[in-house]
């Protein structure tokens, strides 16, 4: 009997009928004493001028709640972090953790770290040169409209 | 070149008036005053003279020396001139009087500088003073209770009887400032019914609490020797009944005499199981009191500022709570000034505060904690940790390594 190779039928990958979201869990961390987590706890500085409700509105009160319910597939851990300025972990399916501190964000910026986190593949960061990222990459490249004689009708 | 011209003094004025000799004497006091300003040799020479400035302008309005009228048309000189004269006068006897009545004479021949503080004068200082007022015979008693209510329950209850009493001296046409004059005892309004009504608040009183029992126990224990003495002020009613021996936090004198006019065939024993549970309405808990009330006292205004401060009076009496002016001024009903007495305080902790949250809390993929996760948390959640503690104490070596007695163990 003859070896044969095993025959690979398809090649994984995430988007191609499915989409599983690499990042599976974030943790929220604060101190409750230090200055530089305000916007985790409160929106803005208390001088703005804004009402007392928005005042003492935070990301942990305010935000949080919405963005866990918009993103169930991912576990949300709060805890506090004496000493330290807030930061935000993302934990991903491949093992990797990234951190990112948001000291003296506000409340918005601090959303967008998290979304920025969320959409994140955990992998590092690579500089992108190509167009196209592809396991079968096309030996003619992108298709142009301008290249090329045209097609005549 | 052009000359600047210099313009003319006023005491040119004086100059042509006096050698013109014109009829009218008058010169305006401005321009008095500049030629004044102006002839400084002349003052002095008048000074020099003792001739006044007065008589030489009038010598010089009249051009003679001996100008008619009196010398002085005012009757003699001024209170001031007068006085000035008499220092000028005074000054140098008085000061060789002091200097000779100030000439010591000391003996320094035995005199010897102490050394130490033992037997010198002791100026200043207030020597028994403390003793004498601060005693532990006259400790100090405040007007707020020293322990604060912190029971939502127990506020309202105090809250409900100070507007009670309030409107039971109101209605017995007793001065409202004398609220606080006797220390809280059994309350009594326990059973009073009050509605808010136009003119305040109706009361409905029962057989066990009569708005002459309210107002009996809002008078002080010693008023009977006050009224006999008369016009005692409420300072002094204070005073005294702070420095009553009776007890004022349980003044059940009233109450023990009641029931021991009822029943005096009764046995001690059962005396003092009245006295242990005065009355049944004190078996129920604060909640169960407050739900039986109909919640239409709360509407009750407050509109009256001098209802409204003996509500306040009262209540801080009851309760030790101190209510401050921003709470005091926007409270138009009792149920505002509720809503202040038990508001919860502000939590300290952003975990606090994330619990109140239900939204939040019931969410099944958020987890709230309220201490830092440690790695030996971590290691907890995959179920490491009894195998890395067991494999530590095996070896000898400390667990978390924050522990004193470990570390010395190790060494």
């Amino acid at each position: 009997m003859t070896v044969r190779a095993l025959q690979k039928v398809t090649v994984s990958q995430n988007g191609v009928g499915a989409f599983i979201l690499q990042c599976h869990k974030l943790s929220f961390h604060y101190c409750d004493w230090a200055g530089s987590s305000r916007g985790m706890k409160y929106a803005s500085f208390p001088l703005c001028g804004q009402s007392i409700a928005k005042r003492f509105s935070s990301f942990l009160r305010n935000t949080l709640s919405k963005f866990a319910v918009a993103n169930p597939q991912i576990e949300m851990e709060v805890s506090p972090r004496p000493r330290r300025h807030p930061v935000i972990i993302g934990h991903y399916i491949g093992g990797r953790q990234k951190a990112i501190c948001v000291r003296n964000l506000q409340k918005e910026q601090i959303l967008q770290k998290a979304e920025l986190l969320r959409d994140a593949s955990g992998e590092k960061l690579k500089r992108v040169t190509k167009p196209v990222k592809s396991i079968n990459e096309s030996v003619r490249g992108v298709w142009s409209p301008y290249h090329g004689g045209g097609i005549t009708v | 070149m052009r000359r600047i011209t210099i313009p003319g003094r006023s005491i040119d004025l004086l100059r042509a008036r006096a050698t013109g000799q014109t009829p009218s004497p008058y010169l305006c006091s401005v321009c008095k005053h500049h030629a004044t300003s102006f002839s400084t040799t002349r003052i002095r020479a008048a000074r020099n003279s003792k001739v006044p400035l007065t008589e030489k302008i009038r010598r010089r309005i009249w051009g003679t020396d001996r100008p008619p009228g009196l010398e002085d048309p005012y009757g003699g000189k001024s209170v001031f001139e007068n006085t000035r004269g008499r220092a000028e006068v005074e000054e140098p006897e008085e000061r060789e009087g002091r200097l000779e009545a100030a000439k010591p004479t000391p003996d320094l021949s035995t005199y010897e500088p102490a050394s130490t503080w033992d037997g010198l004068e002791k100026v200043g200082g207030y020597e028994g003073w403390w003793e004498e007022n601060w005693d532990p015979y006259h400790q100090f008693d405040g007007f707020l209770p020293k322990e604060v209510v912190k029971d939502s329950d127990e506020i309202t209850a105090a809250l409900r009887r100070a507007v009670v009493e309030v409107f039971a001296l109101q209605w017995a046409g007793l001065p409202l400032r004398d609220i606080s004059a006797a220390a809280p005892g059994d309350d009594l309004t326990l059973e009073v019914q009050i509605s808010p009504s136009a003119a305040g608040a109706a009361l409905e009183f029962s057989q066990e609490a009569s708005l002459e029992d309210i107002v009996q126990s809002l008078t002080p224990a010693v008023e009977d020797e006050t009224t006999v003495k008369g016009n005692q002020t409420e300072s002094e009613e204070d005073v005294a009944a702070d420095r009553s021996t009776i007890d004022p936090l349980h003044p059940s004198s009233e109450v023990d005499e009641t029931a021991a006019k009822e029943n005096p065939t009764e046995s001690e024993e059962d005396v003092a199981a009245d006295r242990s549970t005065v009355d049944p309405l004190s078996q129920m808990t604060y909640d169960e009191l407050v739900a039986s009330w109909d919640p239409a006292w709360l509407q009750i205004s407050l509109e009256n500022p001098e209802v409204k401060f003996a509500v306040m009076k009262r209540t801080m009496q009851l309760t030790g709570l101190r209510i401050p002016d921003a709470a005091i001024m926007p409270a138009k009903t009792v149920k505002a000034l509720l809503a202040h007495l038990i508001k919860p305080p502000k939590p300290r902790k952003l975990v606090e505060a994330l619990e109140q949250k239900e939204e939040l809390m019931n969410l099944p993929n958020v987890s709230i904690y309220a201490k830092r996760i440690t790695p030996i948390d971590k290691h907890k959640r995959v179920g490491r940790w009894k195998v890395i503690e067991k494999e530590l104490m095996e070896r000898g070596l400390p667990v978390t390594g924050h522990e004193k007695e470990d570390h010395a163990q190790w060494r």
